[in-house]
């Protein structure tokens, strides 16, 4: 496996472009796969890796968590949340400090654990916190439709799942940002598939990559990304072929369409970013945690000297933030890309910042 | 989040199947995956089967989690 990899790291320093050029890593899986493994400090200077904003806990506004914590403060409420989530702050609290505080506030593995709940315990609301993007929604979109039919009228979802195709075109537009080419996700596309992309290659000129998680798939998705640079002829390639093909699962992506329809989502540091979320259809609107458990909630603003907004685009790295590994750790994290593990700030905290 | 492990489907119920990861058997659910076999390899996240992957490419990437889990004592 070493020898494949120097390899590759071999012949991505022999086809180096001649000037450097900036691929975006979408996936916070693919930015903890990248520090863990140290390929950064492997690259030549041409390529610079930059992190995007494909941690779901980070890209959470704060105004999406104080709003939860108004549901389970005003109403007697189970919440089911994936471990990610409990950490992070919004301008009031954090779901651990409100566990901590008494509130009935469990971690799930999966989706399905709050349903079951919600069936042996008739007598008892059960809200679903909906995050994620396509890896996760259709997931959610199953257990929606599951409620619904077999009339389980105590389930509720807390909905905040965005969509990443829409986003990475939001990213070019940005002006402040410049991408020459896109490390795409790899669970992602194994639902959606690489024709969501094409519009990338196409319209904007920008090459993509899906790739795998281990060193050796990233290694070889570089060199795919750099290839196409060079010859200037953008595509979505597939590294991740074991498991993504074009059409991705259509029964994942119909459930979704079934369940969900477009709609402007907004994104932490980044602001509102028009269809990037997904909000119930009609059919559906019963089991809106929004709509059944109504509460006031304030916009916040993000603490002090906080960057994470710009690390989330991949403008600054997390080293180039004051805050970083001085004030904001991960046992005092400031910002979300601190507090999960999958944060980009979490990542270089952990592996790269002695090397 | 958008982590996912490779395993064997060594069951199948209506619902769900019974796989089978470095040893460890677990219940999931296949509603994603309606044209699900017995022997296939798939992905898992969060309790659902998500896709259905190549058996020799399953088991290199077994490999790989079974270095990661010992370096990093998660086993």
């Amino acid at each position: 496996m070493k020898k494949e990899i120097n390899d590759l790291r071999k012949s991505l320093i022999e086809h180096k472009p001649s000037e450097q050029i900036n691929i975006m890593e979408v996936c916070g899986t693919h930015t903890m796969a990248i520090s863990r493994n140290g390929l950064r400090q492997t690259l030549p200077e041409e390529i610079n890796l930059i992190s995007g904003p494909g941690c779901p806990v980070c890209v959470t506004s704060s105004k999406d968590i104080n709003w939860i914590i108004g549901i389970i403060r005003d109403y007697p409420v189970t919440l089911f949340t994936f471990g990610d989530m409990i950490r992070v702050p919004g301008s009031i609290s954090s779901l651990q400090l409100e566990k901590a505080s008494g509130k009935d506030i469990r971690i799930c593995y999966s989706p399905l654990d709050a349903l079951d709940f919600a069936k042996n315990n008739p007598e008892r609301d059960v809200v679903f916190l909906g995050i994620g993007f396509e890896t996760t929604i259709p997931l959610s979109s199953v257990i929606v439709k599951r409620a619904y039919e077999e009339n389980i009228d105590n389930f509720y979802i807390f909905n905040i799942h965005k969509l990443v195709p829409p986003a990475l075109e939001l990213l070019l537009l940005d002006e402040e940002i410049k991408i020459d080419g896109f490390l795409c996700p790899g669970h992602v596309s194994a639902i959606i598939g690489s024709l969501p992309y094409d519009f990338i290659a196409d319209k904007y000129g920008i090459p993509c990559v899906i790739s795998g998680f281990e060193p050796l798939d990233i290694m070889e998705s570089l060199n795919m990304l750099t290839e196409q640079y060079n010859s200037k002829k953008p595509e979505v390639q597939i590294q991740y072929k074991r498991v993504v093909t074009s059409s991705g699962n259509p029964t994942a992506v119909s459930i979704i369409d079934e369940i969900f329809e477009p709609c402007d989502s907004y994104w932490r540091g980044i602001g509102l970013l028009p269809k990037t979320g997904l909000k119930l259809r009609e059919e559906y609107m019963s089991l809106d945690a929004m709509e059944k458990f109504p509460v006031k909630v304030t916009d916040s603003k993000e603490p002090p000297g906080c960057q994470c907004g710009n690390v989330l685009k991949g403008i600054i790295k997390p080293f180039d933030c004051k805050l970083f590994s001085g004030v904001c750790k991960p046992e005092n994290p400031i910002g979300p890309c601190m507090v999960s593990s999958e944060g980009s700030c979490a990542a270089y905290y952990k592996y790269e910042r002695s090397r | 989040m958008c982590l996912a492990i490779p395993a064997r489907v060594i069951n199948i119920n209506k619902h769900t199947a019974t796989i089978e990861s470095l040893g460890v058997e677990k219940e999931v659910d296949i509603t994603l995956l309606p044209d699900l076999k017995k022997d296939d390899y798939v992905i898992v996240h969060a309790g659902f089967a998500i896709q259905i992957i190549d058996k020799e490419e399953a088991l290199a990437t077994q490999g790989y989690w079974k270095e990661w889990s010992d370096e990093e004592g998660n086993q």
